[in-house]
């Protein structure tokens, strides 16, 4: 009885224990379920697409709240369905799928097969819509608001467009070749400059489109062969050869681009013929003006200096001096012509420069000797600064000379009668600069920024007074270009001017270059 | 055999106030002998009966210009051996050049100073040879 009362008691005890053993998993799974229902919930809500999970009967399952906004649901319930929640959410109108469809899927919201697409609600935003069914039979669709992605695809492909429309209506042929000179794109213009179709140029070299001879394929040659490391972009006059032969001139913009390991160039390529063959007959126009002006010319002031010197007699002193106001004007009108001449030739790039090693102290000892009577003409003196320095630059040395003798009149020519033009030289390791001050009233600073341009002349009566055409100091500036060298000036008004002209030392290793290109 | 001192002088141009000017200059001024035409194939024609110790030769002329001219000049026998220079109003770096490398003694740029005219020719004159 012990026994069998201790046996149900033992039993009741087990009963107990198992009672309360499957009580307690019951509680674990629930609370399980729980904090994995919560789990999902929190993830769901964590994402940025709209989500929403179907049963195989197309009964909601779960969502999340994106979903009610992308889909303009106030609220849902589980177990709805599909076609249920679709009356009641915002109309969508389905566009072509974006990626892989099922032909079903365009039935998409009231069916979700496995569908890859895009819908536009009426608002305009639109909704991409991607259903993928679960190993369970269950369907998970997203919904992601795509309206900003698909703005900014419009906006590229409106660029794309408007970059191509720009590219093919620009004056300039548009090439890329690769670094091994391999043509890789041809414009619309390319193909009207060059007169070939791209089909004949594609994955040709750039070598096709160049002369045999003459500095095109050089300069093309080490453009492309520089290991920059930085893009770099030149510009350069050479010809280029069209396909019917002949040559034509032309301005090429090369700029280099890195795209990830890759080098490609893009020549931007002009026609400048016309602009040559204007160049050419403003040239031939101004040389033979030039040419019909100086022939009377040579006769007047031929006339003028043999009367004014004695060659025809004994003048009377008023008919001497109307004599030398003809003479001194006549040469003016001789300098003029010179200057325009020197001017137009040195811009269009045709003044021969013959660069050699010179020392340039005695250039500029030579020019002040030579300037000399003609400062003390103005009652002025010329001095070269004792401690000036020397050193060799590699110079055209009638070009240079041409440069300081226009520094120097200018300087002698505003300088008080009575004044000093000082003239000094110095150097250091890279340069050597030549300095001409005078003691005149200086160049008014609303003139400074025009100093340089052609026919300047701060006060118009200066150059009745002085004599000058107004040219100098441009052909001065173009000249120091030429020369590879610089010109500039410090001015105070009562205090006087300082031009100074600069030029790079000539080192032992530097050959002489030709610079008439 | 060039003379030690330079007299007579030709001076080809085809403007004619021009001509009167230098004949003047070098006449009046420097005392030289001087005769004037206005073509190449008329000094050509006049130097069958005076020969000049110098020739002045303008460049652009009508016709037979400077540098033809002044190949005549070359290829004939009695005449090749005058000095000539020429005149310009195109007295460019590469032009100067060009006539030197034909065998110009010199070359003066026209406008000129009249007065100094037979100066500069004498200077060309006696520095023949030198170089």
């Amino acid at each position: 009885m012990l026994i069998a009362l201790s046996i149900a008691v033992v039993l009741l005890c087990v009963g107990i224990a198992f009672a309360l053993l499957i009580h307690r998993g019951r509680r674990a799974a629930e609370r399980a379920l729980v904090e994995a229902s919560e789990l999902l919930r929190s993830s769901l809500e964590n994402v940025s697409q709209g989500v929403a999970i179907f049963d195989s009967n197309l009964e909601l399952i779960a969502w999340n709240r994106r979903y009610l906004e992308l889909r303009g649901l106030a609220d849902v319930q589980p177990g709805m369905r599909l076609d249920e929640i679709s009356k009641r959410a915002v109309p969508l109108k389905l566009r072509l799928p974006s990626g892989t469809v099922d032909s079903r899927g365009l039935q998409v919201p009231t069916k979700p097969d496995p569908f890859d697409g895009e819908a536009v609600r009426p608002d305009g935003s639109v909704l991409r819509i991607q259903s993928r069914p679960m190993a369970n039979g269950h369907y998970v669709v997203t919904y992601a608001d795509v309206t900003d992605l698909r703005q900014s695809e419009i906006a590229y492909r409106e660029q794309a467009q408007y970059l191509s429309m720009l590219l093919d209506n620009l004056p300039d042929a548009i090439v890329t070749v690769d670094a091994s000179g391999t043509i890789q794109s041809w414009s619309a213009d390319a193909e009207r400059l060059f007169g070939y179709e791209s089909e004949e140029v594609l994955r040709r070299s750039v070598a096709m489109l160049l002369p045999d001879s003459g500095p095109s394929r050089e300069e093309l040659r080490r453009f492309f062969e520089a290991q920059s490391t930085q893009p770099s972009r030149v510009r350069h006059e050479i010809e280029v050869l069209h396909k019917g032969g002949h040559r034509v001139p032309v301005d090429v913009g090369m700029s280099e681009m890195r795209i990830g390991q890759r080098r490609l160039f893009t020549l931007i390529v002009r026609d400048i013929s016309e602009r040559r063959e204007v160049e050419r007959l403003k040239s031939s126009f101004v040389s033979t003006v030039s040419h019909e002006l100086r022939t009377p010319l040579t006769s007047i002031s031929g006339s003028l200096g043999l009367l004014a010197g004695g060659a025809g007699g004994e003048l009377p002193a008023a008919a001497s001096r109307l004599i030398e106001i003809a003479k001194q004007n006549c040469e003016r009108l001789i300098r003029l012509i010179n200057d325009i001449l020197d001017l137009e030739k040195a811009e269009a790039g045709r003044l021969a420069i013959k660069l050699e090693p010179q020392h340039v102290r005695p250039i500029v000892m030579h020019t002040i000797e030579a300037n000399r009577a003609y400062a003390q003409g103005f009652g002025v003196a010329i001095e070269l600064d004792p401690s000036s320095d020397d050193a060799p630059v590699l110079v055209d040395r009638d070009r240079f000379i041409q440069v300081l003798t226009n520094l120097l009149s200018n300087a002698a020519k505003f300088s008080p009668r009575g004044g000093t033009v000082r003239v000094q030289i110095a150097a250091d390791r890279d340069a050597v600069r030549v300095a001409v001050h005078d003691d005149g009233p200086g160049i008014p600073a609303s003139f400074r920024p025009s100093v340089f341009q052609k026919f300047a002349q701060a006060d118009g009566s200066d150059s009745r007074t002085k004599g000058g055409t107004g040219l100098g100091l441009s052909i001065a500036k173009t000249l120091m270009e030429r020369l590879g060298g610089t010109i500039d000036f410090e001015s105070s008004e009562g205090q006087g001017t300082t031009f100074r002209v600069s030029l790079p030392i000539c080192h032992a290793q530097t050959a002489p270059r030709n610079a008439l290109a | 055999m060039r003379p030690a001192q330079l007299k007579t002088v030709l001076y080809v141009d085809d403007e004619p106030d021009i001509r009167e000017v230098v004949e003047i200059s070098l006449r009046v001024v420097s005392g030289l002998d001087v005769r004037a035409c206005e073509s190449g194939e008329a000094a050509l024609q006049m130097l069958q009966t005076f020969k000049p110790d110098l020739i002045l030769l303008d460049v652009m002329m009508p016709g037979m210009d400077g540098a033809a001219t002044f190949q005549r000049l070359r290829a004939t026998p009695g005449l090749e051996d005058i000095p000539v220079i020429f005149m310009t109003a195109k007295a460019l770096p590469q032009e100067v050049a060009r006539f030197r490398e034909l065998g110009a003694a010199g070359v003066i740029a026209k406008p000129f100073d009249a007065m100094q005219l037979g100066n500069q020719v004498r200077a060309i004159w006696e520095g023949i040879g030198d170089a």
